[in-house]
C-alpha cells in the first residue's frame, strides 16, 4: 500500500512522503477500510496534488516558456480549427476528389511548412520569455519547452476539432473520397465510430510527432533568436 | 485567507480545523477522531489534501516529526477561520431550522 505514494508529485512527498507512508501503514495494521477504497482515495489526492497547490502543475504553469507555448499554440489551433471548418464543411472538396491529388498535396506541403516557421517563431518567443522574466532556464531549452507545448497542445486541439466536426457534420465529411475508400477497407460497420476512433488514435502518433517536432523547430528558433541579439559593447 | 476559495474542499479542512482545536494530532489521529465526533471517515489522500492545503494558508502548522508521525497544530488564524465558518454555519443552521419548524 506504501508504494501508492510514488503517485504523488516529487516534491510533494519530499515534504509529506514519510508521514504519508506511515498513516497508510497504521491504517493497514488497523484493518479498517477496505484496501481498494483507501487506493482509490490515494489516487484521488495524488491527482489532486498534481493539479493543484504549490506541489502540483501550477508550478509548471509559472515557468514562462510553457505559457508562452500554451498560448500560441491556443492561437494556432484556433486558426487551424478555422481551416478544417472551412475545408471540410463550409467548401468540402468534390465527392472524386483526394488528398493525394497533386493539388492538395502542395496545398498540405505548404500548410506543414508554414506550420515548421510558426513553431520556430513559437520557440523564439518562448526564448525571449524566458530572457524577459528572468528565468534561469537557458534560452535554447526554453525554446524547445514553447515549442515542444505549443506542439501538443495543437495536436490536442486539431485532434478535438476533427473529432467535433467528424461527428457533427458526419452526412457531409462521410463524402469525401479518402474517407469513403478507408472506411470501405476498413471492415467497420459504422463510419461515426471508425472516424472517432481513427480520429483518437491518430491524434496520440500526433501528440507524441507534433510535441518532438515542435521541440526541435523550437529549440532552432530560440537559437537563431540569441544570433540575433545584440552584444553590449 | 481564511477558508474562501476552498470550495469543495472545505468540508474536509473544517474537519480537520475542528480536530485540531482539541489538541495537536499527527494523521491517523486525526482520521481516528473525525470519525468519532463527525461520523465521517477521510481517506488518507483526501486527509493530506486538506492538510497541504491549510498548511499552505497558514491555518495549521506541522510540528516535528515523532517517529515518522507528524503532528499538526491550529495556529491562531486557523482558530479565526474555524471561528468565523462555524459561527456563520450556526446562523445558516438556526434560520434553517426556524423555517422547517414553522412549516411543519
Amino acid at each position: 500500500m506504501t508504494a501508492l505514494v510514488r503517485l504523488y508529485p516529487r516534491r510533494w512527498r519530499q515534504r509529506y512522503g514519510a508521514e504519508f507512508e506511515q498513516l497508510l501503514a497504521d491504517l493497514t495494521d488497523s484493518g479498517g477500510r477496505a484496501g481498494w477504497r483507501v487506493a482509490l482515495d490515494v489516487a484521488r489526492g495524488a491527482l489532486d496534488a498534481h493539479i493543484h497547490g504549490r506541489y502540483g502543475m501550477r508550478r509548471l504553469f509559472a515557468v514562462p516558456a510553457v505559457r508562452r507555448g500554451i498560448f500560441d499554440g491556443v492561437i494556432l489551433s484556433v486558426l487551424i480549427a478555422v481551416d478544417v471548418v472551412l475545408t471540410n464543411v463550409v467548401f468540402p472538396a468534390g465527392p472524386d476528389e483526394s488528398d493525394s491529388d497533386p493539388e492538395y498535396v502542395w496545398q498540405n506541403l505548404a500548410t506543414y511548412a508554414v506550420l515548421a516557421l510558426l513553431l520556430v517563431a513559437i520557440g523564439a518567443r518562448a526564448g525571449r520569455a524566458r530572457s524577459a522574466s528572468g528565468g534561469r532556464m537557458p534560452r535554447p531549452a526554453a525554446g524547445a519547452v514553447g515549442g515542444g507545448v505549443a506542439g501538443v497542445v495543437i495536436a490536442v486541439l486539431v485532434t478535438l476539432t476533427y473529432v467535433v466536426v467528424n461527428n457533427a457534420f458526419l452526412s457531409i465529411v462521410s463524402r469525401q473520397h479518402d474517407k469513403r475508400v478507408a472506411f470501405a477497407a476498413s471492415g467497420w460497420s459504422s463510419m461515426r465510430a471508425y472516424l472517432t476512433v481513427e480520429q483518437l488514435l491518430g491524434g496520440v502518433f500526433l501528440v507524441v510527432a507534433l510535441g518532438l517536432v515542435g521541440a526541435t523547430l523550437g529549440l532552432l528558433g530560440a537559437a537563431v533568436f540569441r544570433r540575433r541579439q545584440p552584444q553590449p559593447a | 485567507m481564511g477558508l474562501d476559495g476552498l470550495g469543495r474542499f472545505a468540508d474536509p479542512a473544517v474537519l480537520v480545523l475542528s480536530s485540531l482545536a482539541g489538541e495537536d494530532r499527527h494523521g491517523y489521529a486525526l482520521i481516528k477522531d473525525i470519525e468519532e465526533f463527525a461520523g465521517v471517515t477521510l481517506g488518507p489522500g483526501t486527509l493530506y489534501g486538506a492538510l497541504t492545503r491549510l498548511e499552505e494558508r497558514g491555518l495549521i502548522e506541522a510540528l516535528p516529526a515523532q517517529d515518522r508521525r507528524r503532528p499538526y497544530r491550529l495556529t491562531a488564524a486557523g482558530a479565526n477561520a474555524l471561528n468565523d465558518y462555524l459561527r456563520h454555519a450556526r446562523t445558516v443552521a438556526t434560520v434553517g431550522l426556524r423555517r422547517l419548524a414553522a412549516s411543519s
